[in-house]
């Protein structure tokens, strides 16, 4: 069951915005490396001055490292440990921000985005279901689809957008005010007690090993690493 | 809880801003908007409401004009830290630490009002509730995004008088150097 320590992880912010469209469909926010964030995801409308409106979405995105995954893993779990907030649903959604670090214009970057329009069908869900059960107090196990383990297979990095689910990816406009927040940790914080995982569970290996039956691979799993060499020289 | 009423502030010397977004609250450039805004609320002197202690700007102006009373109503905590520490030595000055709209039932009637709020989901409100503070010759205003004779309070009638200004850069008040300050006498 082996864990992957994320490679890029933040939130991307549209804040302050004075309509709906101009926060949601925004195709640059302000990104930010942060150890926590009470609202990492988020859908708000709030009260500004002189009796104006404010509108500000906030999505979170995740990198991890998949090279190492050369056949299909049996499950696949994203483990966020929650943090503030916790009354906004999220999608897990496949990404396709910047390589390196996240940036500004990544606010959009998600697979099969349309500005203006409800996405809930067009982007590449990495979970069936939306995540609507969120703790604070531990890990948030959110247990990923097909076409994650597909991706993790196929692709060195998997990248993920956690995405508001009833307003956000569907395009529900706020028509009063309300903050609709779910809050996280993210590697920056110190120590790694909290820090984003992606667990997955190994299928075993896809080929023989010089005439061991893949039926047979526990048994090489089991040599001594002294040994693993005459494997290797085999 | 309002979202901004949960939200930490940042001050600094210029400027309040959310600190998770950065969204301006109140800034210094506002000085001389804030300035008119006293001025005409202190013409008749007398006891004067200020809704929204914010940078203190507007309430040092109308600390420097003659008046009876002071009352000023501010809910944020951060806020209410740096308006108990302003207070000191001002005898004529009240503190309200609620939301507005949970006291208005208990507060008195004014000569003057300045109404400058953020984060505010009652404001919608205000414009009703102006009829329990006032009285013959109150003179009330309040900040003005409008970049023109309206205002999103819905209070009738105002008239507007024009001030230059030159905005820093912030998200409230963008694409206009000219402030249309609402005035509106009972």
């Amino acid at each position: 069951m082996p864990d992957l320590a994320p490679t890029i992880d933040g939130p991307i912010i549209k804040a302050g915005q004075s309509s709906w469209a101009n926060a949601r469909d925004a195709t640059s926010g302000t990104a930010s490396t942060t150890s926590r964030h009470v609202s990492a995801v988020n859908a708000i409308r709030s009260a500004g001055r002189g009796g104006s409106i404010l509108y500000q979405v906030q999505r979170s995105f995740f990198e991890f490292d998949t090279s190492g995954i050369s056949v299909t893993p049996t499950d696949a779990t994203l483990k966020i440990y929650g943090f503030g907030g916790i009354n906004a649903d999220l999608f897990v959604v496949k990404a396709n921000f910047s390589d390196g670090a996240l940036a500004n214009g990544d606010f959009d970057a998600i697979v099969g985005w349309s500005a203006g329009a409800d996405n809930s069908s067009n982007v590449t869900k990495y979970r069936d279901h939306e995540v609507t059960i969120w703790s604070t107090s531990g890990y948030n196990d959110i247990t990923l689809n097909a076409a994650a383990l597909t991706s993790m297979t196929d692709d060195d990095v998997i990248k993920f957008c956690l995405i508001e689910s009833t307003k956000d990816l569907p395009n529900v406009a706020m028509t009063s005010n309300a903050t609709i927040k779910t809050g996280m940790y993210f590697q920056e914080n110190t120590g790694t007690s909290k820090d984003p995982i992606l667990n997955y569970t190994a299928a075993g290996y896809g080929n023989d090993i010089m005439g061991v039956a893949s039926a047979n691979i526990g048994k090489v799993n089991s040599l001594a690493t002294a040994n693993i060499e005459k494997v290797i020289g085999v | 809880m309002s979202y901004y009423l949960s939200s930490s502030l940042l001050f600094q010397s210029d400027k309040i801003t959310i600190d998770d977004t950065d969204e301006e609250v109140m800034m210094s450039w506002e000085d001389s908007l804030m300035s008119a805004s006293a001025a005409y609320v202190t013409e008749d002197g007398g006891d004067i409401l200020e809704i929204g202690f914010g940078m203190g700007i507007a309430s040092n102006y109308i600390q420097s004009h003659s008046i009876s009373s002071h009352t000023i109503i501010e809910n944020h905590p951060q806020i209410l830290e740096k308006l108990e520490t302003w207070v000191n030595n001002k005898s004529n000055v009240t503190i309200v630490s609620q939301s507005w709209s949970d006291v208005t039932g208990s507060l008195s009637t004014y000569d003057g009002i300045f109404y400058d709020t953020y984060g505010d989901d009652r404001n919608h409100l205000f414009s009703s509730s102006l009829s329990g503070l006032t009285k013959s010759g109150t003179k009330a205003t309040f900040w003005n995004n409008n970049q023109n004779e309206s205002n999103d309070l819905n209070i009738p009638n105002c008239q507007y008088q024009q001030i230059s200004t030159t905005p820093a850069s912030n998200s409230y008040f963008t694409g206009s150097t000219t402030y249309y300050m609402p005035k509106k006498e009972f």
